[in-house]
């Protein structure tokens, strides 16, 4: 029984040894367009700028009836701070950015911004 | 299809916590409770194996599930090998196969009949979960880590307890109510363990009262009021329906059948109510939702 306790002592040493997950989490530093924002004409650029670096795994446009509208982009899973697409040019109406990724320790994000454009 | 993935990841999650405790939990059981459970070790081991090869199946759909989920929505990704290895290689994707290999190694425990490897095989369990979730975000890490891994254990030992005992009752086995009295005596020594660090956590990570106002903060509450219910039909078992069934009242098997699975449905929303807080609704200081 001794045997097993210290066997159990020392692997919970070795687990709360771990280090700190905590720098994954830091909020993006702004957005272009910014959220909610009201545009008079289409966006020609949708820009993220992040903190640190992360794999940014989807960068998507939908519009206001969650259809997904094709933007152009670099697809590749490079580590980036700065994360740009080129929308098409959008009609008036209410639109949703949203993104995933991989931060630098590999835990999952996610994030969404909204923006209109007025008639 | 974007925000339905999340609501998928949530159900599965639920249902590999559920398998995870169950399967280790009645191990455990099966450990602490060896002599008294003897007439039915084979029908406890073969739940165990289903229980643990379902946690297996159930984590590798959770695994495509998150595949799609990076790429929001997008099933092509499946067939993405930089995708499929980036999850494999994300910390949850780590935490995730190394829970498989704790419930692979426990579809094996009846085999491997030696209690140092069923013991260290447990331990993976709420080590597994140490490795990843909230847990790892707040300071102090190794405070919460602690907090995490006697919670889950715990917890394991409860709700591996279900169903042995439902099986005892079941199968009217002599020493039943020296088993539910023995069991109603750790577990009242283990419980306050459970509730202090269950609260440690909470107080820790939604950062004092004022994070109980938030969407987090009110999920905890919701959870901390369905195992307060629990508490409540554990004590119920404890004082009245366990003596009752000792002194050989007739109704007495029933009733405590009927509570024992109200037990396993409470469990089942809690781990529901745990899924969500992992999944859908973070912290609010966590940054999980940028912008």
């Amino acid at each position: 029984m001794k045997s097993i306790f210290s066997t159990l002592l020392t692997v919970l040493f070795l687990i709360t040894s771990l280090p700190n997950e905590s720098i994954a989490h830091t909020k993006v530093t702004s957005t272009v367009p910014a959220n909610e924002a009201v545009l008079k004409k289409s966006p020609d650029e949708i820009k993220l700028t992040l903190p640190e670096s992360l794999k940014i795994t989807a960068l998507k446009l939908l519009d206001n009836q969650g259809n997904e509208l094709t933007l152009k982009q670099d697809k590749n899973l490079n580590p980036v701070t700065e994360k740009i697409a080129i929308p098409p040019s959008l009609d008036a109406g209410t639109y949703r950015v949203i993104w995933r990724g991989i931060s630098a320790d590999g835990h999952p994000i996610k994030g969404q911004i909204t923006f209109t454009v007025s008639p | 299809m974007i925000e339905n993935t999340e609501y998928l990841l949530t159900v599965l999650k639920t249902v590999i916590y559920g398998c995870s405790l169950f399967s280790g939990g009645t191990l455990l059981f099966l450990h602490i409770f060896f002599k008294e459970t003897q007439d039915v070790h084979s029908k406890l081991y073969s739940f165990i194996t289903r229980s643990s090869l379902l946690g297996i199946a159930l984590i590798l759909v959770n695994l495509g599930l998150q595949v799609i989920w990076l790429s929001a929505g997008d099933l092509s990704a499946l067939h993405d090998p930089d995708m499929l290895a980036l999850v494999l290689f994300s910390s949850t994707g780590h935490a995730q196969l190394f829970l498989g290999l704790g419930l692979a190694s426990i579809a094996f425990a009846s085999k491997i009949n030696y209690p140092v490897y069923g013991l260290l095989v447990l331990a993976i369990i709420p080590i597994s979960y140490a490795l990843s979730g909230h847990t790892g975000f707040y300071s102090p890490t190794w405070l919460l880590k602690i907090f995490i891994i006697v919670h889950l254990s715990i917890a394991c030992f409860w709700v591996g307890s279900f169903i042995p005992l439902l099986t005892l009752i079941d199968q009217k086995v002599e020493t039943t109510s020296d088993t539910l009295e023995r069991f109603g005596a750790i577990a009242t020594v283990l419980i306050p363990f459970l509730l202090a660090t269950g609260v440690g956590m909470a107080w820790l990570i939604a950062g004092g009262i004022d994070g109980l106002t938030t969407d987090y903060g009110l999920m905890l509450l919701g959870k901390v009021c369905l195992v307060t219910l629990l508490l409540c039909f554990a004590a119920l078992n404890k004082l009245r329906l366990v003596p009752q069934f000792r002194a050989g009242q007739t109704q007495a098997a029933k009733k405590l059948n009927r509570s024992i699975k109200t037990e396993i449905l409470l469990v089942l929303i809690i781990l529901a109510f745990t899924a969500t807080i992992t999944t859908i609704i973070p912290p609010e200081n966590l940054g999980h939702r940028l912008g």
